[in-house]
């Protein structure tokens, strides 16, 4: 598992742990079932409050990325990578669905769509 | 929740100076921060903590005990450090372990051995010759040596350079990692070890303006960058404090109350103290 706190990421801390726990659960480097870090040794690592740990696996907890069994532990959850897969199917469907009414209102082709999107994914490269 | 310390309208005065501590309590497994300006208690309310002082009124209890001056067992489950503690100056660092030795049950010499070591303290040395970040390193080491619960630490951090600070917080944060282990940490101004805290108590002249959970308090509040001229749209009720500069003026202001039209963004726990204590507002 990684993760990289920021000072200058306006995201609070809880969150920026929760985001990247979230991306890792999803795209499958965290297995289902996996054996997370305690909170107290996930505090320790990333030296900061036992609370602020707590919370991001509440977070996670509540939206059924992780599963916490008392006195064992904190696991990635079974149900994960498929479900959650198709779970963010639909995000991008809902998005897709935006942007294809933005692009019928200024009349904007397929191919300039797809330009559009290409000219993005390069600049992430 | 079980607590390791618990004060109520304990009082301590001195001359013009009252410390009026109505309400503190710090539960078993957690950080947490006593911070405040120079001369606000802090240093007082530790030495009451360990026995050191006796309060004029009220009642504390520190690890179950009511008369923590009396009380030589319960010391023995607390490591501290404070700015004049009494370590004779000619003794070195090996003569004060064959003291503590004999003072503490659960001394561990093993243990100091390491930490002397990894502080880079060189045990021949007489304590008086030592610089004041070795002498916290010194305290800190003896704190840590006797499998203390609870740490009560004034100051730690005061005069130590950024890399030993470091080292502090990691060792801090290992001790943090057995749930039956309490910290409690002063600070004339939050510093790195903020990030260690669960809780923060803000004491203002002699009395406690707040005790909060850190993370939900640093959530609260935005802070503003903008204009005098744009500051006129905004619902001057909801400023919580403000810095006026000639160029632009900074306000504190809840989250939620925050207009769209203006940047906000979080503050850390340093810069919210300070504008806090500017102005006597609610928190």
């Amino acid at each position: 598992m990684d993760i990289i706190l920021s000072n200058t990421n306006q995201d609070p801390i809880y969150e920026q742990i929760a985001h990247q726990m979230r991306t890792q659960i999803v795209s499958g480097i965290l297995k289902e079932g996996e054996l997370l870090p305690s909170i107290r040794a996930l505090a320790k690592e990333l030296r900061i409050s036992v609370i602020t740990t707590k919370r991001a696996y509440d977070e996670l907890e509540r939206e059924g990325y992780i599963e916490t069994i008392a006195a064992k532990g904190s696991y990635v959850a079974t149900r994960s990578h498929e479900q959650l897969k198709e779970e963010y199917l639909k995000k991008i469907e809902d998005h897709m669905r935006s942007i294809h009414l933005l692009a019928q209102f200024i009349g904007l082709s397929e191919e300039e769509l797809g330009m559009m999107y290409q000219l993005l994914t390069e600049g992430e490269r | 929740m079980e607590s390791a310390i618990h004060c109520s309208n304990l009082k301590k005065s001195y001359g013009s100076f009252t410390l009026d501590i109505n309400d503190l309590h710090i539960a078993t497994g957690t950080v947490h921060g006593l911070i405040g300006a120079n001369g606000c208690g802090k240093t007082t309310t530790i030495k009451l903590l360990l026995g050191l002082l006796f309060p004029d009124s009220g009642d504390l209890s520190v690890l179950g005990s009511h008369a923590i001056g009396q009380d030589t067992e319960i010391r023995q489950n607390i490591g501290f450090i404070v700015e004049d503690a009494s370590v004779p100056s000619l003794m070195n660092a090996k003569q004060l372990s064959d003291v503590l030795k004999q003072t503490y049950h659960g001394w561990d010499q093993g243990r100091f051995d390491l930490l002397l070591k990894q502080f880079q303290l060189d045990a021949k040395k007489q304590y008086r010759m030592y610089s004041r970040g070795m002498k916290v390193k010194l305290q800190l080491a003896v704190a840590l040596s006797h499998q203390a619960s609870l740490l009560i630490l004034d100051e730690p951090t005061s005069g130590l350079d950024p890399l030993a600070r470091d080292e502090i917080i990691t060792i801090l944060s290992e001790f943090r990692e057995d749930e039956s282990h309490t910290i409690l940490i002063s600070s004339h101004i939050t510093s790195d070890l903020e990030k260690l805290c669960d809780y923060v108590t803000f004491l203002e002249h002699g009395r406690i303006r707040f005790t909060r959970e850190k993370d939900e308090l640093l959530d609260e509040f935005r802070l503003v960058q903008t204009t005098h001229q744009m500051e006129a749209d905004i619902d001057s009720d909801a400023i919580v404090a403000r810095r006026d500069g000639s160029f632009q003026v900074e306000l504190l202001m809840r989250a939620q109350d925050v207009p769209s039209f203006v940047e906000a963004r979080r503050l850390n726990l340093e810069e919210l103290i300070i504008l806090l204590s500017r102005k006597g507002g609610a928190a």
